[in-house]
C-alpha cells in the first residue's frame, strides 16, 4: 500500500511497560495512533529488555496507521553506564564527575552509530565527547 | 509526582527545528530528562515535551533546561530553542485517540465503520468493520477510499473473483467479500501486515472467504486468473512488476484491473505501463494527491 509520512513520534519508554499514561497517551494520542495495540506492540518486543529505558520511533501514516521501530540508547546513558555513575552533573560547567576513555567514546559511537544522524565520524565523535562533557564526565585519551 | 489526580498535566514543551530537536533528544537524557517528542515530516519542526502533573516540578525543570541549553549552545550546534509550559487536559488516552476515527460512507454501497462505533446500514449499504493499528488502510486514505470507490462500481451481478495485491489492513478484501465475490486472495510482502489483515478478516466475520497470505510480489505466480484485481501499492513496483500483475488478470470483457497507490504526477508512467500490455482506462480518480485507476482489456 502507498504510505504517506505526516510525523515521528519518538518515545522513550522502559521496556515492556507501555501504557496509555504520559509520556505514551499525550503523545499518540493527539496524533490518532491506536495506543492499546502500539503499547501491546511495544511490551512484546521489549520484554526481554526489562530494566532498560529504549528509544522508540513510531511513525505515523496519513491515515494515522503507524509502524515503530526501536533505538539503540541514548549517549548519555552509555555514558553513564561506561564512567559508572548513577547520574550526572545536574549543574552545567560545574566539574568533573567521572571519565571515560577515548575507547569508549569509539566504542559507544559503535553502539550507536547506525541511529546518528551526523555527517561524519568526526561529528559524531564530537557528540558524544560534547555530550560527556555537558554531564560532567571528562574524556581522558 | 503527586498522587493527586488533577484535570491538568503540565508539559515543558521545547519548539525547535528537527535537526537540533535530534540533538536535544540525545543530551536530555544526560540530566535525567526523558522526552516525548513529535517531529513533523512536512514542517521540519520538533516539539520535546516533558509531563509534570506538579506545577513547581514542571518550573523547576523549565529553568534547568533552560540553564543547560545556554552550556549546550556553545558546544553543540543548535538552532532557536523556545521552551514553553503548557498546560495539557487530562483524559483518558486509551480512548481519545478513537475520536480521528468516526464511521464514513465512501461509495454507494460501503460504509467504513471502527469497532467502537454504532451504526444501522441503511438498505442496500455494506457495513465494513475495521479498526485502525499497524497495517495501512483504514478507508481514509486517497489510495484506499478511490481502490473502495472503484472495487463497488466494478462489482457485478455475476460471480467474481478477486484478488488484493499488497493487501495492508486488508480492508480492500473484506470489501469485496462483503460485496459478494469469490473466492478472494489476498497477499502482502510485509509479515506483519498479513497478521494484522488475518485480524481484520476475522473482526469483519470474512476470514472464511478471504485466503489472506505472505507472499513477494516478484515471484509470485497465480494459481489462476481474477476477474477483480486491485494492486495498491506504489507507482515504482506497479511499473517494475507490470507484467506478473497482468497475468493475473481474467482475459475477458468485464474483468478489471484497479492500480493505486500513486501520486498524481506518477500516473501518466503507470497508466503507459499497462496500456503498452493491452490495458486501457475505463477511469481515473484523484483524491488528495493521489491518483488511482480501472482499467480493463483492450
Amino acid at each position: 500500500m502507498a504510505k504517506k509520512i505526516k510525523g515521528e513520534v519518538r518515545l522513550q519508554i522502559p521496556a515492556g511497560a507501555a501504557n496509555p499514561a504520559p509520556p505514551v497517551g499525550p503523545a499518540l494520542g493527539s496524533q490518532g495512533v491506536n495506543i492499546m495495540e502500539f503499547c501491546k506492540q511495544f511490551n512484546a518486543a521489549t520484554q526481554p529488555m526489562a530494566g532498560l529505558v529504549i528509544p522508540v520511533v513510531i511513525t505515523v501514516y496519513q491515515d494515522r496507521s503507524f509502524t515503530f521501530i526501536l533505538k539503540s540508547p541514548p549517549a548519555s546513558v552509555l555514558i553513564k553506564k561506561l564512567a559508572g555513575l548513577p547520574s550526572g552533573s545536574k549543574k552545567p560547567g560545574s566539574g568533573f564527575v567521572g571519565k571515560i576513555t577515548m575507547a569508549q567514546v569509539k566504542e559507544i559511537y559503535k553502539t550507536k552509530v547506525k541511529d546518528m544522524k551526523c555527517n561524519s565520524e568526526e561529528a559524531a565523535f564530537r557528540m558524544i565527547m560534547g555530550t560527556a562533557r555537558s554531564m560532567g564526565v571528562e574524556v581522558v585519551p | 509526582m503527586s498522587s493527586k489526580t488533577p484535570e491538568l498535566l503540565h508539559a515543558v514543551t521545547v519548539h525547535t527545528s528537527s535537526d537540533t530537536g535530534y540533538v536535544l533528544e540525545e543530551l536530555f537524557p544526560s540530566v535525567e530528562l526523558f522526552t516525548s517528542s513529535y517531529f513533523d515530516r512536512d514542517d521540519n519542526i520538533a516539539r520535546l515535551s516533558i509531563y509534570f502533573e506538579n506545577l513547581e516540578e514542571a518550573r523547576a525543570t523549565q529553568a534547568l533546561i533552560l540553564e543547560h541549553l545556554e552550556q549546550w549552545k556553545e558546544d553543540f550546534e543548535l538552532g532557536p530553542c523556545e521552551v514553553v509550559l503548557e498546560e495539557v487536559k487530562k483524559q483518558d488516552w486509551s480512548e481519545s485517540w478513537k475520536a480521528f476515527f468516526q464511521v464514513s460512507k465512501v461509495s454507494d454501497r460501503l460504509v467504513i465503520k471502527p469497532s467502537w462505533e454504532k451504526y444501522e446500514a441503511k438498505p442496500g449499504e455494506v457495513i465494513i468493520e475495521i479498526d485502525p493499528g499497524m497495517s495501512f488502510g483504514t478507508g481514509n486514505h486517497g489510495t484506499t477510499k478511490a481502490c473502495l470507490q472503484f472495487i463497488d462500481s466494478g462489482r457485478t451481478d455475476a460471480p467474481q473473483s478477486f484478488l488484493d495485491i499488497g493487501t495492508g489492513s486488508g480492508i480492500l478484501s473484506i470489501a469485496a467479500a462483503k460485496l459478494g465475490c469469490s473466492p478472494v486472495d489476498a497477499f502482502d510482502y510485509d509479515e506483519d501486515s498479513v497478521r494484522c489483515a488475518k485480524e481484520n478478516l476475522e473482526l469483519a466475520k470474512v476470514d472464511q472467504v478471504v485466503n489472506a497470505f505472505h507472499q513477494d510480489l516478484a515471484v509470485y505466480q497465480a494459481p489462476h486468473t481474477y476477474d477483480l484485481v486491485v494492486a495498491n501499492i506504489l507507482a515504482t513496483v506497479l511499473i517494475e512488476f507490470a507484467d506478473i500483475i497482468v497475468t493475473t488478470v481474467t482475459r475477458a470483457p468485464a474483468s478489471r484491473l484497479i492500480v493505486s497507490g500513486i501520486l498524481t504526477d506518477q500516473y501518466p508512467a503507470v497508466l503507459k505501463a499497462f496500456e503498452a500490455r493491452g490495458f486501457v482506462e475505463v477511469e481515473q480518480r484523484t483524491i488528495a494527491e493521489w491518483t488511482s485507476g480501472i482499467l480493463k482489456f483492450a
